[in-house]
């Protein structure tokens, strides 16, 4: 058969396929961001090893709308602050989360080459109470592709770390797209482990789960209004990215956007809870309780 | 004006139904031939002849999706000037790409024996995309029967264009290994 028949046969495929590339094409080429009015928090993992994390979300026009409320990481309604954002997320239980890898790709690119809005398909998301601190938790977490799926709009993250007989690269590099409302563009960059002015990312870890399956940890304090998007060399086989304010019997609140997430504004208030709960070690080991629960799961 | 709207003026010989698709619909139908025929003039003149296609087949026809079935007399009408063209050494560039893309996954070979059924092959390609995640289906969708540029996909899906050539040549090699163990070694 020659191309030019199979294309033509590609030509009669189900409506229902093509509806769905027509509405991908009628949306996302109004993708523009107007304005991120971003943010953050926080996370840990591993004893003292902490985790990270960044949010952000937009305005509109982009994707499909949930009806989802959201809420910031300190469980404050954003009703009333003329905030659009529409999530691509699907609530699904955390005992739920499996990835299925392609049997025909390598076994870093399996996991590697989910995107995130593939991603949040498996997004545990389950709605617990804190009434103890107000606050709602949240896991978000994000399977980066290769490098050649970077959006410059958003954040880069390489890390250098060695193990398990795979040596990483080293650079990292992060790109902090627009400022609320600005459209500013940040740039910096850093060796994992320390950053070279902002305080936006200060470490990254690299931990093995019990499958065997490698992650890559990026701690983070974002403390202005940013939106950040970690990704992974190729030789990561995963990049987690994560908001976790609190953690209860391994269910979390979950919020995630293909590669934002919302949660709060970065105003004073926040800043001194964010200092006063996030930081606590007893959250910190709850989180990290939860987290191996949840990355031992894949 | 709702489809339905538009394609009783069909029904009703109205001529009113031209501009009305032109308006809701043209910009589509312009955007794939122009991503087939490359030139703008071939493209309005392809989309010239949608409309009277259109004009022609409603009624009969009752569109269940007049989106797509503009799309698909749009498509195949500008394939077909391609075809034209490209013996005039004319024609799109992007769908030289695309024809040579697809070349991985056909055999080219022409062997009576080994053509199998299209209506076999196309609904093993419709299987084959109903175990795609579905922006990867998408991104298949812009390419192979939108005729999207690379560059295109990649400002949509906010991907990078060496991101979306690398997908897309996953998705060809598991199409043709998909098809093959299926016996359709096209």
């Amino acid at each position: 058969m020659k191309s030019e028949e199979f294309i033509d046969i590609i030509g009669d495929i189900e409506e229902e396929y093509l509806l769905k590339a027509h509405e991908e094409r009628k949306i996302k080429k109004v993708i523009p961001m107007k304005k991120v009015f971003a943010l953050t928090a926080v996370l840990i993992i591993l004893g003292a090893t902490a985790i990270a994390v960044v949010a952000s979300g937009m305005e509109a026009e982009y994707k499909q709308s949930y009806d989802v409320s959201l809420i910031n990481g300190f469980g404050r309604e954003m009703e009333g602050k003329g905030y659009t954002i529409e999530l691509d997320l699907l609530p699904v239980s955390i005992e739920s989360l499996n990835i299925k890898p392609d049997e025909d790709d390598r076994p870093w690119e399996t996991e590697c080459f989910y995107r995130t809005s593939e991603a949040v398909d498996y997004i545990g998301c389950e709605k617990i109470e804190t009434p103890d601190l107000g606050l709602h938790c949240g896991v978000n977490w994000v399977v980066i592709e290769k490098e050649d799926h970077i959006n410059p709009n958003y954040a880069v993250i390489t890390s250098n770390h060695q193990g398990d007989g795979i040596k990483f690269t080293t650079k990292t590099h992060i790109i902090i797209g627009e400022e609320t409302g600005k459209s500013v563009v940040y740039e910096d960059s850093f060796e994992a482990g320390g950053l070279n002015g902002k305080d936006i990312v200060y470490t990254s870890e690299y931990f093995t789960n019990a499958n065997g399956i490698n992650y890559l940890v990026v701690k983070s304090s974002v403390v202005e209004d940013y939106h950040v998007e970690i990704y992974g060399k190729d030789e990561f086989e995963k990049v987690i990215y994560i908001n976790a304010y609190l953690v209860k019997n391994g269910i979390a609140y979950t919020f995630s956007a293909e590669e934002k997430t919302v949660y709060h504004e970065s105003d004073p208030e926040i800043t001194k809870l964010y200092e006063e709960k996030i930081y606590k070690p007893e959250n910190n080991a709850k989180i990290e309780k939860y987290l191996k629960l949840w990355a031992d799961s894949f | 004006m709702e489809d339905s709207k538009i394609i009783e003026l069909y029904f009703e010989r109205s001529e009113q139904a031209i501009p009305e698709t032109a308006k809701k619909y043209g910009a589509y139908c312009k955007t794939v031939a122009k991503n087939i025929l490359g030139s703008e003039e071939d493209a309005e003149e392809c989309l010239n002849d949608t409309y009277f296609a259109a004009w022609n087949s409603i009624p009969p026809a009752v569109p269940e999706k007049l989106v797509l079935f503009l799309g698909k007399i749009t498509r195949n009408l500008s394939l077909n000037r391609y075809r034209k063209d490209k013996t005039e050494k004319r024609g799109g560039k992007e769908t030289s790409a695309v024809f040579e893309e697809m070349e991985e996954v056909v055999s080219g070979n022409d062997d009576i024996e080994k053509n199998f059924e299209r209506r076999e092959v196309l609904s093993a390609v419709n299987e084959f995309l109903g175990t795609l995640p579905e922006e990867k289906r998408s991104i298949f969708i812009c390419r192979y029967w939108y005729f999207d540029s690379i560059e295109d996909i990649a400002k949509r899906f906010g991907r990078k264009e060496s991101g979306i050539y690398s997908e897309l040549e996953r998705t060809r090699k598991k199409l043709r290994k998909y098809l093959s163990e299926r016996g359709y070694e096209i």
